[in-house]
C-alpha cells in the first residue's frame, strides 16, 4: 500500500512535471500577446475580419476574458493589446493609447434606440419620448459617464439619473396623470454603457409616459439581445450601427455614419419589422488599444505598425 | 454526420487547445487540492481539539456554499488588492483548489474516523507502530470512500473550470462563452461534449487507480468469495 501511493504520487509528479514543460514551451515570452473578450474573438468585424484586412496574426492565439476584465490587464501588462471600446472612460484613466485604425477596418458604431415597430405601433407616444436623447451624448461624454461607474464605483440609475436631469430632459409628456396602461421591456447587454443607456431608456419612459418597464439590462451578448427581440421578448434594446450592419445582418462595412444608418434602417423595418430611432450621437467603435508606454516604446502608432512589428521584429527588444 | 465534420473542420484546433488547457487546470487544481486535503484530513483524525476539526471543516464548507462565479469574482478582486495577476491561470487555480477541498477532506475525515476502533487496538495489539496502523490499516480500509471524495471534486472541479474562460485562463469555457456570445450551437457543443467526455473519462481512471491501490487481501471478488469460506 505505502509503496503504491509512493509509486501513485511520483507518476503525479511526472505527469505534473511534463505538463508544465509543454506550458512553458507554449508560454508567450517576448512576444506581444493580445487579450480578446469573447464576442470580438468571433465577429464578423471583429478579430477574423481584422485579421483578413491587415493580413496579420498574432503569434500565440489570443486570449479570451470578459471586456471588463481587458483594461486592468492591459493596463498590468498582462496583454498587450485589448479590443477597447472607443468610449470607454478607462482607456484615457488607465493611461492606454487607441491604435490608429489607418485601414479604416472598424465601421462607424453610433449607438441608436431600436424598437420593435408593433411596440411602436401600440404606443405612438414611445418614439418622441426615447428620441429626447438623440444627439445629445457626444464620445467625451459617454467616456465620463461609463467612468462613472467603472472606477467612481456609482450605480447605473443613478448616473442615468442625474444625467437626465442636468439635461432637463424629465419634463412629463403627455397624460402622465393617468393609471400605468401597459409595459414594455428594455434590454441591454453585459457591459456598462448599455446598462446606462438602458437605465436612461427606461427612467425617460417611466417618468414621462404611463408605461410600466422591465429592465433586462444584463443579457449576454448582441444575438442574446437581438433574437429576443426578434421573438418579441424584449421591446427595445441600445445596438450600435456597425454591429447591426456587420454582425447582424452580415453586410460589408461602410464608413458614412449617415449612410449606414440609411441602410440598417431600411432593412430592419424591412425583414425583421424593427425601427432604428434616431442615434444619441457618440460613435462606440472597436479599437485596438495598447498600454501607451509600450506603444511609444515600440513605436506602435497605428494597427499596420502593429502588423509591421509582429511580422518583422516579432520580439520585444 | 455532416454537422459533426463540419464543426470539428471549423473548431478542431480550438478545441483541442481549450481541451488541453482544461486538463492542466483540472489536472493542477486536484493535485495541489489533494495534497492539502488529504494530509489535513489525516491530521483533524488525529487533532486532540475538536474545536480546530469542526472550525476547518466550517470554513472549508462555507466556501463550497459560495457560487462558483462568485468565487471566481472575490479571487479576482482580492488579487487586485494585492496587485496580483487577476486574470490568467492563477487566479483561476486558486479558485479551482479552493472549491475542489471540501469533498476530498470530509471524506478522508469521514473515512478515516468510520474505520472500527477494535480493528486498530488490534493493529496496536500485534505490534504497530502509528505509521504503519496509518498506511496498514486505516488508510486502506477508507480508500473508497476518500477516493469517492476525489471522485466527486474531480467531476466538480471540470465543470466550474468552464468559468475560468471569463478570467483569461482559457479551456473548453472559451467555446462555451463564445457560443453564448453569438449564439451559435456549434461552439457552445464543442465545448460541453470534450468537457462531458472528460469527466467520464477522469471518473473511470479515477475508479481504476481506486481497485489497483486497494491491497489483494482486501478485494472483494464475488467468484472467489465462495472458494474462501469453502476452505477448510
Amino acid at each position: 500500500m505505502k509503496r503504491k501511493i509512493l509509486s501513485l504520487a511520483a507518476g503525479f509528479f511526472l505527469l505534473c512535471l511534463l505538463l508544465l514543460v509543454s506550458r512553458h514551451r507554449s508560454a508567450p515570452g517576448e512576444h506581444l500577446t493580445a487579450g480578446f473578450d469573447a464576442e470580438f474573438l468571433t465577429r464578423p468585424d471583429g478579430y477574423p475580419g481584422l485579421c483578413v484586412k491587415y493580413g496579420f496574426q498574432f503569434p500565440h492565439p489570443p486570449r479570451q476574458m470578459d471586456s471588463g476584465l481587458m483594461y486592468r490587464a492591459c493596463a498590468d501588462g498582462a496583454v498587450d493589446v485589448i479590443n477597447g471600446f472607443a468610449t470607454d472612460g478607462r482607456i484615457p484613466a488607465y493611461n492606454l493609447k487607441v491604435l490608429e485604425d489607418d485601414l479604416g477596418f472598424f465601421p462607424p458604431y453610433h449607438a441608436a434606440p431600436l424598437v420593435r415597430a408593433e411596440t411602436l405601433r401600440e404606443h405612438p407616444e414611445l418614439q418622441q419620448v426615447l428620441e429626447r436623447l438623440s444627439g445629445q451624448i457626444d464620445d467625451q461624454e459617454m467616456r465620463q459617464l461609463n467612468l462613472m461607474v467603472d472606477e467612481k464605483g456609482m450605480k447605473a440609475r443613478d448616473v442615468a439619473r442625474d444625467y437626465l436631469q442636468s439635461k432637463d430632459l424629465l419634463k412629463p409628456g403627455s397624460g402622465s396623470s393617468q393609471e400605468k396602461s401597459g409595459k414594455v421591456v428594455v434590454g441591454g447587454k453585459q457591459f456598462t454603457e448599455q446598462e446606462i443607456l438602458g437605465e436612461m431608456l427606461s427612467i425617460l419612459i417611466e417618468d414621462t409616459t404611463d408605461l410600466k418597464v422591465t429592465r433586462r439590462l444584463n443579457l449576454g451578448g448582441t444575438m442574446i439581445c437581438f433574437n429576443a427581440l426578434k421573438a418579441g421578448d424584449l421591446d427595445l434594446y441600445v445596438e450600435y450601427t456597425g454591429t447591426g450592419l456587420m454582425n447582424i445582418l452580415k453586410r460589408d462595412p461602410i464608413r458614412d455614419p449617415d449612410e449606414a444608418f440609411r441602410q440598417v434602417h431600411e432593412a430592419f423595418q424591412k425583414e425583421y419589422d424593427l425601427l432604428w430611432l434616431k442615434p444619441f450621437g457618440f460613435n462606440n467603435t472597436y479599437t485596438l488599444t495598447m498600454k501607451t508606454e509600450n506603444s511609444q516604446a515600440l513605436g506602435i502608432e497605428s494597427i499596420s505598425d502593429l502588423v509591421a512589428f509582429l511580422s518583422e521584429i516579432g520580439v520585444r527588444p | 454526420m455532416n454537422l459533426i465534420s463540419a464543426c470539428i473542420d471549423k473548431l478542431g484546433q480550438d478545441i483541442l487547445q481549450g481541451t488541453i488547457q482544461h486538463i492542466q487546470l483540472t489536472f493542477f487544481a486536484m493535485g495541489i487540492a489533494t495534497l492539502i486535503a488529504l494530509p489535513l484530513g489525516i491530521y483533524l483524525t488525529r487533532c486532540p481539539w475538536k474545536g480546530v476539526v469542526s472550525a476547518i471543516m466550517g470554513i472549508t464548507s462555507v466556501i463550497q456554499t459560495i457560487p462558483s462565479l462568485a468565487l471566481m469574482a472575490f479571487i479576482v478582486l482580492i488579487f487586485s488588492v494585492f496587485s496580483l495577476p487577476t486574470i490568467g491561470t492563477l487566479p483561476a487555480l486558486v479558485a479551482l483548489v479552493l472549491y475542489a477541498l471540501l469533498p476530498i477532506l470530509r471524506n478522508t475525515y469521514t473515512g478515516i474516523s468510520q474505520v472500527d476502533p477494535t480493528v486498530i487496538e488490534v493493529a496496536t495489539g500485534m505490534g504497530m507502530k502509528p505509521l504503519q496502523v496509518l498506511f496498514l490499516v486505516e488508510l486502506p480500509l477508507s480508500l473508497p470512500v476518500i477516493m469517492a471524495g476525489v471522485q466527486i471534486s474531480t467531476v466538480w472541479t471540470i465543470g466550474v473550470a468552464t468559468l475560468c474562460g471569463l478570467i483569461g485562463a482559457g479551456g473548453l469555457g472559451d467555446l462555451i462563452i463564445k457560443g453564448l456570445r453569438s449564439f451559435q450551437m456549434d461552439y457552445v457543443l464543442a465545448g460541453t461534449v470534450p468537457a462531458a467526455a472528460m469527466a467520464i473519462l477522469f471518473d473511470w481512471i479515477l475508479g481504476r487507480i481506486e481497485t489497483w491501490l486497494v491491497p489483494e487481501g482486501l478485494r472483494i471478488d464475488p467468484s472467489k468469495t465462495q472458494e474462501v469460506t469453502s476452505c477448510p
